[in-house]
């Protein structure tokens, strides 16, 4: 055996592991010596031994008997090369005869699989198909027929008051609030038929540096407020969105931050970050699985936080019935990154700030999905 | 579902402590490998044990080959085991290929975590330009094969076992047993997953304290790997240890415990 190994007597004392193969030595360190030491005894174990010339295959058993101060391990083994060679060969046969099976067993799976999704594709698009022409209808209700009458109120309204010089103080200042009513109502519609353009708006991928993108959303905030500090990383990885809407996004965001910001504390502070990360893009169809790039950008502040439940913020419709711009704001930053294949979540601690988690697919959807 | 993942995953609590210390074992073995340092924990927190899906007692109907084809597939595992805690402040506790999969979930969802400890870690075992894993390729290849040469015998097994070979479930039992895992080739997936992994652009995104404990000759994480970990990781804590080997849990469980120990009573969190 000694010859074999190629070692003299100076073996003695050394660690078996020393004499093994790379990947038997792997396997001695995460198979064989966690079972040595949980069963005290292995059999038949198969490890490779570094040869003179050819690595030596060895069928190894081990017991494990404890003394009073020592413990004793026996190993005894054998060399198999012959059946080895033997047991190969019928290992590349069997390999091979399984991967056929496998593959034919999966073939079939998939198969029947796309089949059911065909199915439930057709069912889902056919739902989808009538909710957008119910929704297409509403929105034409709202953004077009709904002006009109408003348009003509305010215009009466002032009619009202320039030409009727004579009405009471008190009744020209209810015609002032309708008047004031109406057109904050035509606003509140004109942001609706915003949203229903980014509905049907094609979004136009190029590669985004993010830093380019705050600063420009910063120069749109235009605010010259020196005690809002906006921090964000100079060098971040290039990933692919829509310019416009992404700078939209952040703009909404930091008005956001500013209209919610705390009067007790000093600065506003803004926070942005983004790191690189991997994702299951099948984010909806449970058993499917698919890890791509994604870019994780977070966004906090030191506001007031929201006053509501978190997950209630990016509702259009809050339940404070004030329909202010703010929620249309938020509801139509969720959209916008939605339309990206991706995710944002909202938290927040009362008094401690928002705290935004934004995940977007690193490539252009038809990339990836 | 959350009952559903603590079966799937044979999540086993322990202990009287109310902060919770999660167990990861590493590739070739399942939860019985931490069972000689969990009971110093048992006292001051809850010890969770599980086994990854594929692994130990797991439920093997629910491997899917797709999900588990990264390593992102194992650490849904442990967030999944987390949110079906709804556990918080974590202490991971991560073994050789768990400490990377530690990693990915910290970095997916930090606020569950409070810290990491990582035993054995590599962030990539394949030397490369300018990094020294370890191992070239024909070296992981040699594993792979002296893997399948000791599931010979149950490669016979092979076909039927993926067809639910339920007549010989004792034989199938024993080799469960005799090889610590479940299914041969479950194993060898997970042996490609763990040995051709590369997470070292993920270091740096790791935001909460961490310890590296580097044992001394380990063949299979090399010291340069555990400190080229230490230098990614900004602030963490590396502890060369006196143990050999790769799995000091089980060799020197005494000095693993200390070290875990010492580095949980300096961490402010």
């Amino acid at each position: 055996m000694r010859l074999k190994l190629g070692v003299d007597n100076a073996v003695i004392g050394s660690r078996i592991e020393d004499l093994l193969t790379v990947g038997s030595r792997i396997f001695f360190q995460t198979h064989f010596y966690p079972l040595i030491k949980m069963k005290k005894s292995v059999r038949e174990i198969f490890l490779s031994f570094k040869g003179q010339g050819d690595s030596i295959p060895v069928l190894l058993n081990v017991e494990v008997t404890q003394g009073e101060d020592d413990t004793e391990i026996h190993c005894g083994g054998m060399i198999i090369s012959n059946r080895n060679r033997f047991e190969k060969e019928l290992m590349e046969a069997k390999r091979a005869a399984e991967e056929t099976l496998a593959e034919n067993a999966e073939l079939i799976e998939v198969k029947n699989a796309l089949l059911e999704h065909q199915k439930d594709l057709e069912i889902q698009f056919r739902k989808l198909k009538s909710i957008k022409e119910q929704q297409q209808e509403i929105f034409k209700i709202i953004a077009h027929h709904l002006q009109e009458p408003l348009r003509k109120t305010v215009f009466t309204g002032n009619f009202l008051l320039a030409e009727c010089g004579k009405i009471e103080n008190g009744v020209a200042e209810k015609i002032g609030k309708i008047i004031n009513y109406s057109s904050e109502m035509r606003e509140m519609l004109l942001t609706l038929q915003r949203y229903e353009q980014l509905e049907n708006k094609n979004l136009s991928y190029v590669p985004i540096q993010l830093d380019v993108v705050v600063q420009q959303a910063i120069r749109e905030v235009n605010t010259n407020d020196k005690s809002i500090v906006i921090s964000y990383p100079s060098r971040c990885p290039i990933f692919y969105a829509d310019q416009r809407l992404l700078t939209h996004f952040f703009v909404e965001l930091i008005c956001n931050s500013i209209s919610n910001r705390d009067v007790q504390k000093e600065n506003l502070y803004i926070e942005i970050s983004m790191i690189e990360t991997k994702k299951n893009i099948f984010m909806e169809s449970s058993n499917k699985y698919q890890y791509e790039k994604f870019v994780k950008i977070t966004y906090t502040d030191n506001g007031e936080g929201f006053l509501k439940d978190s997950s209630l913020v990016f509702q259009i419709l809050q339940k404070s019935a004030q329909f202010n711009k703010i929620s249309i704001g938020m509801a139509f930053c969720k959209r916008i990154i939605e339309k990206h294949l991706g995710t944002i979540v909202a938290k927040s601690v009362k008094g401690k700030g928002v705290g935004y988690t934004i995940l977007l697919p690193h490539n252009k959807p038809q990339d990836v999905l | 579902m959350s009952q559903d993942i603590l079966k799937r995953n044979n999540v086993i609590l322990k202990g009287q402590g109310h902060q919770i210390m999660l167990f990861a074992h590493g590739f070739g073995c399942d939860q019985n490998m931490w069972r000689f340092v969990t009971p110093a924990f048992e006292e001051e927190y809850k010890v969770v044990l599980f086994d990854y899906v594929g692994c130990g007692k797991s439920d093997t109907v629910a491997y899917h080959a797709d999900r588990y084809a990264s390593l992102h597939g194992y650490a849904q595992d442990v967030l999944e085991i987390c949110a079906a805690l709804e556990a918080e402040e974590i202490i991971f506790v991560g073994h050789s290929v768990s400490a990377m999969i530690g990693l990915l979930a910290a970095v997916e969802n930090p606020d569950i975590f409070s810290c990491m400890i990582f035993i054995g870690p590599s962030a990539r075992y394949l030397n490369d330009v300018d990094y020294m894993g370890g191992f070239s390729r024909e070296d992981l290849e040699g594993l792979l094969e002296v893997m399948e040469n000791n599931f010979i015998g149950w490669a016979n097994f092979l076909a039927p076992v993926v067809m639910k070979n339920e007549e010989r479930a004792e034989l199938t039992q024993e080799l469960k047993e005799s090889f610590c895992s479940t299914d041969p080739v479950i194993t060898r997936r997970f042996a490609e997953v763990t040995f051709f992994s590369d997470n070292r652009e993920d270091l740096s995104n790791l935001t909460m304290p961490c310890l590296i404990l580097q044992c001394s000759d380990d063949a299979i994480a090399p010291e340069e790997v555990g400190l080229y970990i230490h230098h990614k990781i900004k602030g963490s804590t590396f502890e060369k240890m006196n143990a050999t080997g790769h799995c000091p849990h089980m060799s020197d469980p005494e000095e693993t415990v200390k070290l875990i120990q010492k580095f949980l009573n300096q961490t402010t969190y």
